[in-house]
C-alpha cells in the first residue's frame, strides 16, 4: 500500500469517528430541546394545578426531567470538549 | 399425493432424457443452472432488502402509480417476479402497505417480468455469454469471501448472474445440437387446440420451475433453434405467465389472510390478463407485426417478436385492470373473511417475512403491541376495572372509596382466548427469525423475547392478587378496602400511562418518560409500606391481614415492573442497537428512590390523608 493510500484511508477511519461523535451530539441536542420543552410545560400546568395530588405528580415529574436534563448536558459538554473516552466510561453507570 | 407422484414422475423423464439424448442432458443442465443462478440472486437481493427496502417501500408505495412503478423496477432489477411477490406478502403480512398497494407492486411486476424476455432475446442469443459468465462467478466467489454483509450480497447477485448466463449458453447450445437430431416442430400444433394444449404446456412447466423466466428463457432458446414454432411459443408465454402465481399462492399458504388475498389477486390479474391474450390473439399478433417493423425487428426475427407479444398482452393486462383495483379489493375483502375464531390469533406473523430479517423484526413488534393490546384488558379485568375507565380521562384515586363494580371474568379462560396462541406463535416466531437472521439483530431479538415473557409474568401475578384483592374490596373494615382499591389504582394508573404513550413521539423520549412513571410507582409504593405500619401500630388491621397485604403489594409491584420492563424492550427493539442516548439520559433506580422520597418530604405529606 503507498503512503498516499495509507493517509487517505486513515483520513476516512476518522471522518467516520467525527460523523458518529456528531451524529450522538446531535440527537442528544434534540432529546435535550424536548425534554426541556416538556418541564417548561409542566412547570406552567404546576402554577394552575390546585390539588395536592396533581401538584405532587408535576413536581416528581420536573424533578425527573431535571435530573435527565443535567446528565445529558454533562454528556453534551464532555462531547464538546473532546473527551468522549473518560467521559463515556463515567457515564456507563448513568 | 400429488407430491408423491409428480417427483419420481419428473425423475423418470429426466433419466430418460438423459439416456436417449447428450443434448438433452445440456438443455436439463442450462434450465437447472438458470434456477440456482435465480436462487443465487435472490439469496442477493435479500442482503439488501432489509432496512432498505423497507424504507424504499414506505415512500414509493403510498399512491397507486408509485407502487406500480415499484414493481417494475424492482422486478426488472432483480429478474424475479416471484421474489417481488413474495417479498409483498411478507410487507403485507406485516400491515406495512395495504392490499391497493400490494396489488399495485405485482401488477408493475407482471410488466418488469418483461424485460427479462427481451433481455434473454435481444442480448443472450446474440452474444457468447458463457465467455461473460466465468469473470462474473469468479469476481462473486471473491466478494463472497468478504465478511461484510452487502459485498456478500453483492457475491451473490454476481455468482447467480454468472449461472444464469451458463445455463442460458447450455439451453441454446443444447437446441441447437438437438435440432440436428430431431425436429421438436413436428409435435407442432395448429388452431384453437393448440393454443389451448402449449398454454397448458407452459403453465405445468412453470409450476414445476416455479419461475416464468426460466420458462420464457426455454421458450425463447427452443424458439432460436427452430425447435418450436412461432403460434406454439405465444401460447407457451401465455401459460408461463398464468403458472407463475403458483410461488405466491405456495408464499400465502403459511400467511395471513392479507397474504392469501394478495395471491389470489395475483391469480385473478394473471388469469384475466392470459384469457385476454388467448381471445384477442389475432388482434395482438397484428399489433405485435406493426410495432415489430415500426422499431425495426425483422418479420421473421421469431425471438425479439415474442418478446414484444409478452410486452404487449402484460400491458393490456394491466391497463384492463388498474381501473379496477379498488373493486377487486372490496371483492377480495368480502369473499377472503378472515376466520372468525374463539381464539384470537397472530395478525402480523407468516412464513414469508420470515427469510427478511428488517421485516421480521417489525412484524413480531406488531404481534407483541397485539399481545399487550390483549393482555391490557386481561389485566384490567382482573383487578375489575373497566378498560374504558383505564383509558378515560377520570382521576382514578375515586377508585378508593367508590364502591365496586365487580367485572365477573374467569382469567384462565381469558388467558387462553386472548394470549396463548398469540404467546406460543411469537416465541416460535422469534426462535425461527433468530436463528435465519445475522447476528446484529440478536439484541432486538431477544428484547422482543424478554417483551412477550413480562406480558405473560404480568398476567400471572395479577391472578395471584386477584385471589386476595376480590374479597378484600368489598371487605367491612374500610382501611383494609382502601389499601386494596390503592392497589387497583396503581396497576390501573400504569396502564393508563402506557396506553398514552404516543408512537409518533421520539422513542428515546418516550423510554426517558417511562422513569416519571417509575418515580410515581416508587412513591405509591412507600405510602402503602407507611400506611401498613400506621394501621398495625393503631391495631386497626390484624398483623395477618398486615402480611397478605404485604405479600399482595409484592404482586403488584412485580405487575407494575413487568408492564414497564415490557414497554421499555417494545420501544428499545424500535431504536438502533448502538444510539447510546437513553442509557445515558435514564434513572438508576436509587435515582429514581431518591427523587420520591425527595418530593415526599418536601411536600410534608405523610400517610393516608395525602390520597
Amino acid at each position: 500500500m503507498t503512503t498516499a493510500k495509507l493517509f487517505q484511508k486513515l483520513s476516512m477511519l476518522l471522518e467516520d469517528t467525527e460523523s458518529a461523535d456528531a451524529k450522538h451530539i446531535k440527537k442528544l441536542r434534540k432529546v435535550l430541546q424536548k425534554l426541556k420543552k416538556k418541564q417548561k410545560a409542566l412547570h406552567e400546568t404546576l402554577e394552575t394545578a390546585e390539588g395536592e395530588q396533581e401538584r405532587r405528580k408535576i413536581k416528581q415529574d420536573i424533578e425527573v426531567l431535571k435530573l435527565q436534563r443535567k446528565k445529558g448536558v454533562r454528556v453534551y459538554k464532555a462531547l464538546k470538549a473532546g473527551d468522549v473516552e473518560g467521559e463515556g466510561e463515567g457515564q456507563g453507570s448513568a | 399425493m400429488l407430491g408423491r407422484i409428480l417427483l419420481p414422475s419428473i425423475f423418470l423423464v429426466l433419466a430418460y432424457g438423459f439416456w436417449v439424448s447428450s443434448s438433452f442432458k445440456d438443455i436439463a443442465a442450462g434450465v437447472a443452472l438458470f434456477l440456482f443462478g435465480m436462487l443465487c440472486m435472490e439469496q442477493g437481493f435479500k442482503a439488501y432488502s432489509g432496512g432498505t427496502l423497507q424504507r424504499v417501500l414506505t415512500v414509493s408505495t403510498n399512491r397507486l402509480w408509485k407502487s406500480l412503478s415499484f414493481g417494475v423496477i424492482s422486478t426488472t432489477l432483480m429478474q424475479s417476479s416471484s421474489l417481488v411477490s413474495v417479498i409483498t406478502i411478507s410487507f403485507l403480512s406485516a400491515q406495512l402497505i395495504g392490499l391497493a398497494e400490494g396489488i399495485g407492486i405485482i401488477l408493475g411486476a407482471n410488466l418488469g417480468t418483461t424485460t427479462g424476455a427481451w433481455l434473454v432475446a435481444g442480448f443472450g442469443l446474440k452474444v457468447n455469454l458463457s465467455a461473460y459468465a466465468m469473470p462474473m462467478l469468479v469476481f462473486g466467489v471473491v466478494f463472497l469471501m468478504q465478511s461484510s454483509k452487502k459485498t456478500k450480497g453483492l457475491g451473490w447477485i454476481l455468482v447467480g448472474i454468472g449461472f444464469l448466463f451458463l445455463g442460458i449458453h447450455y439451453m441454446k447450445e443444447g437446441f441447437s445440437a438437438y435440432s440436428q437430431h430431431i425436429d421438436l416442430t413436428q409435435y407442432a400444433m395448429t388452431g384453437v387446440a393448440g393454443l389451448l394444449v402449449f398454454t397448458l404446456i407452459g403453465v405445468v412447466a412453470t409450476v414445476v420451475m416455479q419461475s416464468s423466466h426460466a420458462t420464457l428463457t426455454l421458450i425463447i432458446t427452443a424458439l432460436a433453434a427452430s425447435q418450436i414454432t412461432y403460434e406454439n411459443a405465444l401460447a407457451l408465454a401465455i401459460g408461463a405467465n398464468v403458472g407463475t402465481t403458483i410461488t405466491a399462492i405456495l408464499g400465502s399458504l403459511s400467511a395471513n389472510i392479507s397474504g392469501k388475498r394478495l395471491a389470489a389477486a395475483h391469480l385473478i390479474f394473471n388469469g384475466v390478463t392470459g384469457l385476454l391474450a388467448l381471445v384477442f390473439i389475432r388482434q395482438l399478433l397484428q399489433a405485435v407485426d406493426k410495432i415489430s417493423a415500426w422499431v425495426g425487428i425483422a418479420a421473421d426475427d421469431h425471438t425479439l417478436k415474442l418478446a414484444v407479444f409478452h410486452t404487449l398482452f402484460n400491458l393490456l393486462g394491466v391497463v384492463v385492470m388498474l381501473p379496477l383495483i379498488n373493486r377487486l379489493v372490496s371483492l377480495l375483502q368480502r369473499v377472503l373473511r378472515e376466520d372468525k375464531v374463539e381464539r384470537d390469533q397472530p395478525r402480523y406473523l407468516s412464513e414469508a417475512s420470515l427469510a427478511l430479517p428488517d421485516v421480521a423484526l417489525e412484524a413480531v413488534l406488531k404481534e407483541t403491541r397485539h399481545l399487550f393490546s390483549n393482555a391490557f384488558t386481561v389485566i384490567a379485568h382482573g383487578i375489575s376495572l373497566r378498560r374504558a375507565t383505564v383509558t378515560g380521562d377520570e382521576d382514578l384515586q375515586f377508585l378508593i372509596e367508590a364502591p365496586v363494580k365487580f367485572i365477573d371474568v374467569n382469567l384462565d379462560d381469558q388467558y387462553v382466548r386472548n394470549i396463548k396462541d398469540i404467546y406460543s406463535a411469537n416465541i416460535e416466531f422469534l426462535s425461527r427469525a433468530q436463528a435465519e437472521a445475522p447476528r446484529e439483530y440478536a439484541e432486538g431479538y431477544n428484547a422482543l423475547r424478554r417483551a412477550n415473557l413480562d406480558v405473560v409474568a404480568a398476567i400471572k401475578a395479577v391472578k395471584h392478587l386477584r385471589k386476595n384483592l376480590l374479597p378484600n374490596i368489598t371487605s367491612h373494615n374500610s382501611h383494609i378496602r382502601r389499601e386494596y382499591n390503592r392497589f387497583r389504582v396503581r396497576i390501573g394508573k400504569v396502564l393508563r400511562a402506557l396506553a398514552s404513550l404516543r408512537d409518533s413521539d421520539d422513542a428515546v423520549v418516550t423510554l426517558l418518560s417511562l422513569d416519571q412513571v417509575r418515580v410515581e410507582m416508587a412513591d405509591a409504593e412507600h405510602n402503602s409500606a407507611r400506611v401498613i405500619d400506621k394501621l398495625i401500630r393503631e391495631g386497626s388491621i390484624s398483623s395477618q391481614v398486615a402480611t397478605s397485604l404485604i405479600n399482595d403489594g409484592a404482586y403488584v409491584n412485580d405487575v407494575v415492573q413487568r408492564l414497564l420492563n415490557m414497554t421499555e424492550e417494545l420501544y428499545r427493539a424500535a431504536i438502533p442497537h448502538d444510539d447510546p442516548v437513553h442509557a445515558e439520559l435514564s434513572l438508576q433506580a436509587d435515582e429514581i428512590q431518591e427523587i420520591a422520597l425527595e418530593v415526599i418530604q418536601d411536600s410534608g405529606a405523610e400517610g393516608p390523608d395525602r390520597s
